[in-house]
């Protein structure tokens, strides 16, 4: 997982994990919060092996990068619990479905460069379990195909 | 009280190699260890494969990390291992840091977490890493505090049927009155000394509650498949020990057979001395070779030349190695100078030993073999040397070792490294100037199990081997090397 430009592999996996997250908000289109929650799955875990402290350390960093490439993201910050905050009045919602595809797949990426590929997947699989088998739901909002 | 009446303690394995040997058996079950020493010596390494070892979905392990090593580094060094199985993660091994609760809670937030954790997972074994790092982090902390949470930990986890590893750095001058070696049930020490340009790692049982361990310092290694032990018994305390001397092994030379009294008694140990060219290599291939004609298999170590070479010089001396290496009845065994320590490089001839079933061994040389070791190690050597002849023919294996001799033209020298002790046996090999030529001479020194010839026989080398002549009775002082020929038999 390249932090600088997700590999298409890479940003399949992310956007996956976002579509996941997504259908079960039942807001198809709303990419931000979905990555969000994607962030926050991916805290309670982290946190747990890693610490706090060793989490925050990870979104910290993969935030900075994100908002580099993103200006959009500057609101977006991180609460004392670990939780992202601020990306709600954001107009352009193209911009902003990609900047949290980027978050997420920086924070992967970083994850993956620490404790590696195999290890990163066996944390992603044990939050998402059937993140590989997407429901045509989520193909749809992959896709960015309506919903019928 | 009547053994049939007392509690059975199980062990379990370490999952490192040597190390169940050294312990009794393994790490008894239930028990509260501590694993210490100083930074980077492998306390961590030893928990995991400990961990890896041992875990079960329903008896899973849970990892506790506190303030040491960050999580992610220590996993991302960890996986590194051959035994790090991510197929474990999650299921069997689990990772949890606590580093947050230190800093806000103490130690009763520690032991309220570790409880929760415990009670709902069920765990077969807890490691907090670093333990040490619990107690330096709670300003408040006194003796008593400490030793309060030792003892709910300790009860918490033998009660829940835990088997408990807290890892810390620890210098030995702590040893005394800390509260912590005092409450657990064993303590694994540890160390590495630098010497020279080498790194010489050693690990002690201190304490083991409920079974017998092997006491001293053991060298272990660390390598892509972990740590491994090499125990000072080298795995074979308590075999039986066959009757030595029951019967006698050829040399594969006949006269010189008949000088030993009938061959060298099976399962001492004999050196063979004498400087460079005068054919110890060569009487120790006959050796193996005679056993390979009666079906004994053999190993040759071999320090300072390939194994290929080392058979190939063989086989121009009539004596076929390469079709019993084949065949899997000769194993050579070639130790690279590569800063070995004595006990594995030891361990890997009595492996070679077991797995052949040998009955004959040849180490060529003691002087390669000490040059091929660390240096640390070199102090170990004659202690190392003696643990595993005394090992290895107490299983009923022949020993023939060789050693380079520096000539003395004055004086017999029997042995540069003073490792004569070491033998039963002792065959002296030297050059002698004979009326201008520079001729070999073989002498039996000394024979543990009885009578020996006490002839200065002369011998050659040739296409065939050594080949044993007759006793040079017309000279005296043989054994200086500048003999003068005798004046016998005149009035």
């Amino acid at each position: 997982m390249n932090r600088a430009t997700p590999s298409p592999k890479h940003r399949d996996l992310v956007l996956r994990l976002i579509a996941f997250e997504a259908i079960a908000d039942g807001v198809p289109g709303s990419n931000p919060p979905a990555a969000f929650r994607v962030v926050e799955k991916l805290r309670v875990p982290l946190s747990r092996m890693a610490g706090r402290v060793a989490f925050q350390a990870l979104l910290t960093a993969a935030l900075r990068q994100t908002k580099a490439r993103v200006p959009d993201f500057q609101g977006v910050q991180i609460n004392g619990e670990g939780l992202l905050e601020g990306g709600s009045g954001i107009a352009n919602q193209d911009r902003m479905a990609e900047a949290g595809v980027l978050l997420i797949s920086q924070l992967l990426g970083l994850l993956t460069e620490l404790i590696g590929e195999a290890m990163t997947l066996k944390i992603l699989f044990a939050v998402w379990p059937d993140f590989t088998v997407l429901p045509k739901e989520a193909e749809r909002v992959i896709n960015h195909e309506p919903a019928k | 009280m009547n053994p049939q009446n007392r509690v059975k303690i199980s062990t379990l394995p370490t999952g490192v190699p040597g190390l169940d040997d050294i312990l009794g058996g393994g790490i008894p079950e239930f028990s509260f260890n501590i694993i210490a020493g100083a930074p980077g010596c492998g306390k961590t390494t030893l928990a995991h494969q400990f961990v890896f070892a041992n875990a079960t979905p329903e008896r899973p392990a849970l990892y506790f990390t506190i303030l040491g090593e960050p999580a992610l580094k220590m996993l991302r060094y960890q996986q590194q291992y051959s035994f790090f199985d991510l197929s474990k993660l999650g299921s069997c091994v689990r990772f949890i840091n606590l580093s947050h609760v230190v800093g806000t809670r103490g130690l009763t937030g520690v032991l309220e977490e570790i409880t929760q954790e415990v009670e709902a997972a069920n765990p077969g074994i807890v490691v907090v890493d670093s333990f040490r790092t619990v107690i330096r982090n709670v300003p408040e902390s006194n003796e008593v505090q400490v030793q309060s949470f030792l003892q709910d930990l300790g009860m918490l986890l033998t009660s829940s049927q835990a088997t408990t590893f807290l890892i810390g750095e620890y210098v030995e001058a702590e040893l005394r009155d800390n509260p912590v070696f005092t409450v657990s049930d064993g303590l694994l020490w540890l160390r590495q000394n630098v010497e020279g340009n080498s790194v010489v790692r050693k690990l002690q049982i201190m304490k083991l509650r409920g079974q017998e361990s092997v006491p001293g310092m053991h060298t272990f290694r660390i390598s892509e498949a972990g740590i491994q032990a090499f125990s000072r018994t080298l795995g074979l305390a308590g075999r039986k020990n066959t009757v030595r001397g029951a019967s006698r092994l050829s040399t594969g030379v006949a006269e010189l057979d008949a000088m030993l009294g009938g061959g060298i008694p099976e399962g001492d140990s004999l050196l063979i001395a004498g400087s460079s060219g005068t054919g110890k290599s060569l009487l120790a291939t006959q050796f193996i070779a005679a056993g390979l004609r009666e079906g004994q298999p053999g190993i040759i170590a071999v320090f300072e030349e390939r194994p290929e070479e080392y058979a190939q010089r063989a086989e121009n001396f009539g004596l076929p190695l390469h079709s019993a290496m084949r065949d899997g009845n000769l194993k050579v065994i070639y130790l690279r100078p590569l800063d070995l320590s004595v006990d594995e490089t030891l361990q890997e001839i009595i492996d070679s030993v077991k797995a052949t079933g040998a009955k004959r061994l040849v180490i060529d040389s003691l002087a390669g073999f000490e040059m091929a070791l660390a240096p640390g190690f070199r102090a170990d050597f004659r202690e190392s040397l003696y643990r595993m002849i005394y090992s290895v023919t107490g299983i009923g294996v022949t020993i023939l070792s060789t050693v380079e001799m520096e000539e003395s033209f004055t004086e017999l020298l029997f042995s540069n490294y003073s490792v004569s002790f070491l033998t039963d046996d002792m065959i002296r090999l030297r050059y002698v100037e004979i009326e201008g030529q520079l001729r070999k001479i073989l002498m039996v020194l000394k024979m543990r199990g009885g009578n020996h010839s006490k002839d200065i026989r002369e011998y050659e080398i040739t296409s065939q081997g050594i080949v044993i002549g007759e006793c040079l009775k017309d000279y005296d002082r043989l054994v200086t090397g500048i003999p003068s020929r005798a004046q016998r038999g005149t009035v």
